[in-house]
């Protein structure tokens, strides 16, 4: 072969930018396929990283679908469902469970909406057990300290662990006395108005009951599961709240899983079922009325339990109880008898923050930390209507949600190492303080377990589900995660090869095209060289060699391009399938030597095929009417 | 070699063009023979047949009828390996285009042959063969730096580069002037007399013509005159 090549060179050469271009044709298809690839073999690798670097195996976490559970497990978006942190002691319970941790993961999305701020509120010393990679940064670095002189904060520079773990503080929950004795125990959320049904009497004029109806100021509290005895209850109605606006009340049934029946009492007393899909409703609700006088709403779970009695209602997360003020204990200055801890609060929470948290937020140890959120707030708000029916304008109440901006104050107290995981990006406080903080009352998203025995997994997860009082739970192995994930990539792979596949039978044509081209241009000389003595086969090689050679060199430039470009094919990709879901924190894009190498010679292989019929053509070319086509 | 020491002969030699639905005889059968190291002109008018003669000798087209024996083996029975081989080793071409590889140098150029034939160790015989044509300072430009009676000196010298039997030049000075034409010659006569090659040479020069040792008149396909000159 290297006989023809100086000529191959100077074929080439003469035609500098159609050479150019069809070098620059094949370079763009076999970047293409150098990144794909990367990305196949680095997505593999960053989302394995990621699975090993969770620490445990098996994740508990409320039910819901299984795709849905495995963006949540891993990146924490998504509609978040919650488990009751009773669970955790029930499932300790498990002859298989070796270590286990509960998790509470509260994504707050930023001020500008734009991502989220990932709080993780964990159990420091079962989290750190478990979860040994999780630990303080060491080295160099600047603190935030009060100088003792002036009272004022300065840096200073520390050579050593950047910071340590939150101290583990005791939260006591909020208190409120009832003047039958009843302590409620939960989290105050928040203060409302409601009416209070005081009396039912019979008009004897019209023979229809009229309601006494009276507006009181209450106190909501969020509680924590719990089961009300038949003897408790005074009513049950159900509250269905539409996307639109507008309330229903009545006896609220999920149909399927795409829509809600209401069945209620029209002012006739008769029956009237209407049926909402799903996407229609913002959210179902119960509402117990208690014999004490106070409301809790929340979401039966179930009446008729095995080992419940008969008309015991347990409510599911989250539900808060409404008490009006007229039933609350009064101490002899007359102040309502409410115990609230929210003082907490106030005192700063401390805060471990992930290396790239602390990079891009600019912290160091010792820091206030406050953090800009958007949240949805319910509000009540009355609208005017026009009735349907009477034709005439009435007034209705509707709740809708709303965003409010709220800010997070911490005190940055530690540094994590840089794990090139999803923990770089978050923020670690205390179970108990996510939990009051971002008011999920003894609620958590997960819990992270590690069996005995990994083999032993489908009798645990048997066991976990075939127990009732663990209400909905779904029990996730992350290797079951990792498989999930790759199955959404999959598909999309598969879309993104055959674009790939087409790039390359683009250029495969386009080499053809460019080879034939100048083999007609240079029919003349082909029939020169035939004639001075040029065999077939010298003149198939010559220009096979020639496409081989353009390939080769476009081979090189798309590796180049790909592998220098790589960091940003690499944020191109993430910004896409950030969008979509998941993307694993590692490095995305992962080129190997196999990967580069193979690429390389498949773009010799292009060369050999799309040069085969160039050459061919070239080969066959008869001398005589070669030269007269020069005439 | 046998064949009576003649190296081309031509026997009721047909060539027979089509073109569309026309036909043409470009050779309507002629006889010839030339012996081992004769310098012969093919003379005649445009359209006698000159260069139709020429590329059945140099095998790069196949006649219609009759036999044409070059070097003792009939060109229409050779196969393709064959006939390459025939132009590869025994016969030399020069047109009158000079069909040089313009993005070669000279000294390329007159390598390409022997290139082909895969004979390396001889590549230096090509820097000779120039020397020969008086191309010595001339040997690394490109065609398009040379003059049109230095390109077909180039062509020459290629066409001698393996050595071969025949050296056959259809219409070489045809783009030359008189000078450079008559340089051609006068190396056609030299390499006649040293190498004892034998040359075929179509013109219609007749001063150039008359300067082999044999003119064979050719017209309308025929021939019409073979007259052997004698020099004193």
């Amino acid at each position: 072969m290297s006989k023809y090549l100086n000529l191959a060179y100077k074929n080439l050469h003469r035609r500098k930018i159609r050479s150019f271009l069809t070098i620059g044709g094949v370079g763009v298809a076999v970047a293409v396929l150098v990144s794909l690839l990367g990305f196949n073999a680095g997505y593999r690798i960053a989302l394995e990283k990621d699975v090993s670097g969770m620490g445990y195996q098996v994740l508990v976490t409320a039910k819901g679908c299984p795709y849905e559970l495995a963006t949540v497990a891993l990146a924490g978006t998504g509609s978040l469902r919650y488990l009751t942190d009773d669970t955790v002691a029930k499932i300790k319970q498990d002859k298989e469970v070796s270590e286990l941790t509960p998790m509470l993961m509260v994504p707050l999305i930023k001020e500008d909406g734009n991502g989220f701020y990932t709080f993780w509120g964990i159990d420091k010393d079962s989290y750190t057990a478990l979860r040994p990679m999780v630990k303080i940064a060491s080295g160099k670095h600047k603190e935030k300290v009060v100088d003792p002189s002036s009272g004022q904060e300065v840096d200073k520079e520390v050579d050593g662990p950047m910071g340590r773990w939150f101290n583990t503080r005791q939260v006591k929950p909020d208190e409120i006395y009832l003047k039958n004795g009843r302590v409620v125990k939960g989290l105050i959320v928040g203060t409302g108005e409601y009416e209070k049904i005081t009396g039912k009497e019979l008009n004897p004029v019209s023979g229809e009951y009229t309601e006494t109806k009276k507006a009181f100021k209450s106190v909501k509290i969020m509680l924590p599961s719990r089961i009300y005895t038949k003897a408790e209850v005074l009513s049950v109605t159900g509250a269905l709240t539409l996307k639109a606006g507008a309330q229903i009340k009545g006896e609220v049934n999920k149909v399927d899983e795409n829509n809600f029946k209401v069945t209620s009492k029209d002012a006739q007393g008769a029956e009237q079922a209407n049926t909402y899909p799903r996407d229609q409703v913002l959210k179902a609700e119960d509402e117990v009325f208690l014999k004490d006088g106070s409301k809790v709403t929340g979401v039966i779970l179930s009446q008729t339990q095995d080992g419940y009695n008969v008309g015991d209602i347990e409510l599911a997360y989250p539900n808060t109880e409404e008490i009006t003020s007229d039933l609350i204990e009064t101490d002899s200055q007359g102040n309502l008898k409410i115990v609230n801890n929210k003082a907490d609060e106030k005192s700063e929470t401390e805060v471990v923050i992930g290396w790239e948290a602390a990079q891009t937020g600019f912290m160091q140890v010792g820091q206030k930390m406050t953090l800009k959120v958007k949240e949805m707030a319910k509000e009540k708000v009355k609208e005017k209507v026009i009735d349907p029916v009477s034709g005439q304008e009435k007034e209705i109440e509707k709740e809708i949600e709303k965003p409010v901006f709220n800010a997070y104050t911490f005190k940055v107290v530690g540094i994590l190492e840089r794990g090139g995981s999803k923990d770089d990006g978050s923020y670690f406080v205390q179970l108990e303080d996510a939990q009051r903080i971002f008011r999920k009352y003894k609620m958590l998203t997960g819990i992270g377990i590690k069996l005995n025995d990994i083999a032993k997994l489908p009798m645990f997860t048997d066991r976990i589900y075939n127990r009732k009082e663990l209400g909905e739970t779904q029990v996730v192995s992350l290797a079951e995660v990792k498989g999930t994930i790759l199955n959404l990539v999959q598909t999309a792979k598969i879309l993104v090869m055959s674009v790939a596949f087409i790039a390359i039978i683009v250029a495969l044509i386009g080499v053809m095209n460019t080879i034939l081209m100048s083999v007609f241009e240079r029919t003349q000389e082909i029939g020169i060289m035939k004639a001075i003595g040029a065999s077939r086969m010298d003149i198939f090689k010559l220009i096979w060699l020639e496409t081989i050679i353009i390939c080769a060199l476009g081979g090189i430039v798309g590796t180049v391009i790909a592998v220098f470009g790589g960091s940003y094919i690499e944020k191109l990709i993430r910004a896409v399938m950030s969008k979509a879901g998941y993307v694993p924190a590692g490095q995305i894009v992962h080129f190997t030597p196999q990967i580069i190498i193979g690429c390389f010679f498949g773009a010799i292989v292009l060369g050999v095929l799309s040069g085969i019929w160039p050459a061919y053509r070239a080969a066959k070319m008869r001398p005589i009417e070669a030269i007269r086509s020069g005439e | 070699m046998g064949n009576n020491g003649y190296i081309i002969k031509a026997e009721a030699l047909k060539k027979v063009y089509h073109l569309y639905a026309e036909e043409i005889v470009a050779l309507k059968g002629i006889n010839a023979a030339v012996k081992k190291g004769e310098f012969v002109s093919v003379m005649g008018p445009s359209g006698a047949g000159k260069t139709t003669f020429l590329n059945l000798v140099g095998c790069l087209d196949k006649h219609t009828e009759g036999r044409l024996e070059v070097l003792g083996s009939d060109l229409n029975s050779l196969n393709e390996n064959q006939q390459r081989n025939m132009r590869l080793h025994h016969l030399g071409f020069v047109f009158q285009e000079f069909f040089l590889v313009k993005e070669l140098t000279a000294l390329e150029n007159v390598q390409l042959p022997i290139i082909f034939a895969d004979d390396y160790k001889n590549l230096g015989w090509a820097k000779h063969l120039l020397e020969r044509v008086g191309l010595t300072k001339r040997m690394n430009h490109f065609p398009k730096e040379l003059s049109g009676g230095e390109m077909q000196r180039v062509a020459v010298a290629r066409a001698l580069a393996n050595k071969p039997d025949i050296l056959l030049a259809d219409e070489p000075t045809g783009n030359l002037d008189t000078k450079n034409a008559q340089g051609i010659y006068d190396l056609f006569r030299q390499l006649g007399k040293e190498e004892s090659i034998t040359i075929v040479a179509a013109t219609h020069n007749v001063k150039l013509g008359y300067q082999a040792d044999r003119v064979i008149h050719l017209r309308e396909g025929s021939i019409e005159k073979d007259e052997v000159i004698v020099k004193f």
